[in-house]
């Protein structure tokens, strides 16, 4: 009798997380409590940071079988969302509900610092194969420098679905870094005299433009590119539902209830993808290191050709916008307003900004397309 | 780790090129798509100059004696500037000038006019309520 109580209990024990934990797997509790309070004490991105850091816990509960991975398991069936490359389109119909497009429509040119700022992608591309990456992992972790979340998972869950977990943690941990990152690199490449340039209002955008706008750009980039496809239509069907002021009902649901419960699925389950034996690997290291690398080049690039535009325009571009090409909408562009007011106090970039900042989240979807074109 | 850096080299080349290519494609696009659509709606693009720098001050400088109102050569654009308006900007002027060190006599009040700014100043108010949570 007792030592059938004492055979139970013992069971239990065994059996139990206590009886089954791995250091790796308190390391990694550790680190998800770490996110965990970034995202709640210091608001980096806590929307996506929150739930991913409580996927990377739940995955690494000895014992549970809750990663993305265990086949059977509530996260399991979750991350076929991302895997099936499911959920980052449906938050770009979200995204597209809730961008304007009319600083972009007023100068299209700020497209083509949307699409400067996408050479972080690709010079990373050379640096992460330097590292020992095969094609496919470097163009996964290239895409870091696109900032863009849902992009930057989408390549991934394409290309190298085994790096989704640190791929995913480094672009939002990076784009929540983009004030403390972005500026010196600006303020480096500029000179006081291009930053001081006082650009004036935009034209006014007709609602007609607006309309067409996304049904044009979906076409003309779908026909070249036709792996952004999902992204840039669902983004642009999104944007429809906005402009058309039509579907009211759809627009509010797209931003509001799909959005968060997409954002709740694909948090939770990229997250839970950081099991410790994929995440706690020396690759991981690289990624970070490269993803920053990513990021830097694409501020660069970006502010160089805008540096390039304010020549050619005889001094009427501020360069300073060209650093919110990388998507990371609409931090990039309050990075650019920010420094731009910090020499002219009445300046007003947020707007000129906004056109590349959308120009970018387009132009790291066509990245991506190729890149899941050249290496897929 | 044997790298292709021919193939990796192309990656790069291509990449760029595309992205490009598509998104110059859409800057023609849409700037044509601009032309059309305001030439239909009959509604000529408003020319509100999308850049300018620092907004020019009021007071040209010249080599000229007397910073006094001089009411004969003054060209009051559109703006119909009494005498009095003239006289008060003038005076304004002096004290700025005198401020900064500028001698009187080294400079004349030759015209005035609405100096261009980039945004009206309803307009600035309303951007920087809009803009402040930023």
């Amino acid at each position: 009798m007792f030592s059938t109580i004492m055979e139970t209990i013992t069971d239990i024990l065994v059996n139990s997380g206590f009886g089954q934990v791995q250091w790796q797997q308190l390391v990694m509790l550790l680190i998800s409590m770490v996110l965990i309070y970034l995202a709640v004490a210091k608001g980096y991105e806590p929307l996506l940071l929150l739930p991913i850091a409580f996927g990377m816990l739940l995955a690494n509960l000895p014992g549970a079988n809750l990663s993305s991975y265990s086949e059977g398991s509530l996260i399991y069936y979750l991350y076929q969302g991302v895997k099936m490359g499911i959920y980052p389109p449906l938050i770009f119909l979200g995204i597209g509900c809730m961008t304007d497009f009319g600083p972009l429509i007023a100068n299209p040119k700020s497209f083509l610092l949307g699409a400067a700022a996408q050479g972080g992608i690709f010079l990373t591309f050379f640096g992460a194969l330097a590292l020992g990456f095969n094609p496919q992992q470097a163009g996964s972790i290239g895409i870091i420098g696109g900032a863009d979340g849902p992009t930057a998972i989408f390549t991934t869950s394409k290309l190298a679905p085994e790096l989704l977990g640190s791929i995913a943690v480094a672009a939002y941990s990076y784009m929540a870094l983009v004030p403390i990152i972005q500026p010196p690199i600006m303020k480096l490449l500029t000179t006081k005299k291009e930053r001081s340039v006082v650009m004036g209002q935009l034209r006014p955008v007709s609602k007609l433009e607006k309309i067409v706008f996304p049904i044009m750009v979906t076409i003309i980039v779908s026909f070249i590119v036709p792996d952004s496809a999902a992204l840039v239509g669902m983004l642009m069907l999104g944007n429809l539902f906005k402009e058309s002021g039509v579907v009211d009902r759809l627009n509010k649901t797209a931003q509001n209830e799909l959005m968060n419960i997409i954002t709740i699925f694909l948090g939770v389950s990229v997250g839970a993808t950081a099991t410790y034996d994929h995440f706690l690997v020396p690759e991981t290291l690289k990624i970070i290191v490269l993803g920053l690398i990513a990021f830097c080049f694409g501020t660069a690039c970006g502010v160089l050709f805008g540096k390039l535009m304010y020549i050619f325009t005889g001094g009427k571009v501020n360069p300073l916008i060209g650093s919110a090409g990388v998507s990371a909408v609409p931090m990039a562009a309050r990075v650019a307003q920010k420094v731009g007011q910090q020499e002219v106090p009445t300046n007003y970039l947020l707007m000129h900004a906004m056109g590349p900042n959308v120009a970018g989240v387009i132009g790291s979807a066509v990245a991506a397309g190729v890149l899941i074109n050249i290496l897929g | 780790m044997n790298v292709d850096w021919m193939f990796a080299f192309t990656v790069l080349v291509t990449g760029i090129l595309v992205v490009f290519l598509v998104l110059l494609l859409l800057v023609l696009l849409i700037s044509v798509m601009g032309k059309v659509i305001s030439s239909i709606s009959g509604q000529g693009t408003p020319s509100s100059g999308k850049t300018s720098s620092t907004a020019p001050a009021a007071a040209p400088k010249a080599p000229a004696p007397a910073p006094k109102a001089q009411a004969a050569p003054v060209v009051p654009s559109q703006d119909d500037l009494g005498d009095d308006v003239i006289a008060v900007i003038s005076a304004a002027i002096a004290a700025v000038m005198d401020e900064q060190g500028i001698p009187e006599g080294s400079y004349t009040v030759k015209s005035i006019k609405r100096a261009r700014e980039a945004r009206p100043a309803w307009a600035m108010a309303g951007m920087q309520q809009n803009t402040r949570p930023f």
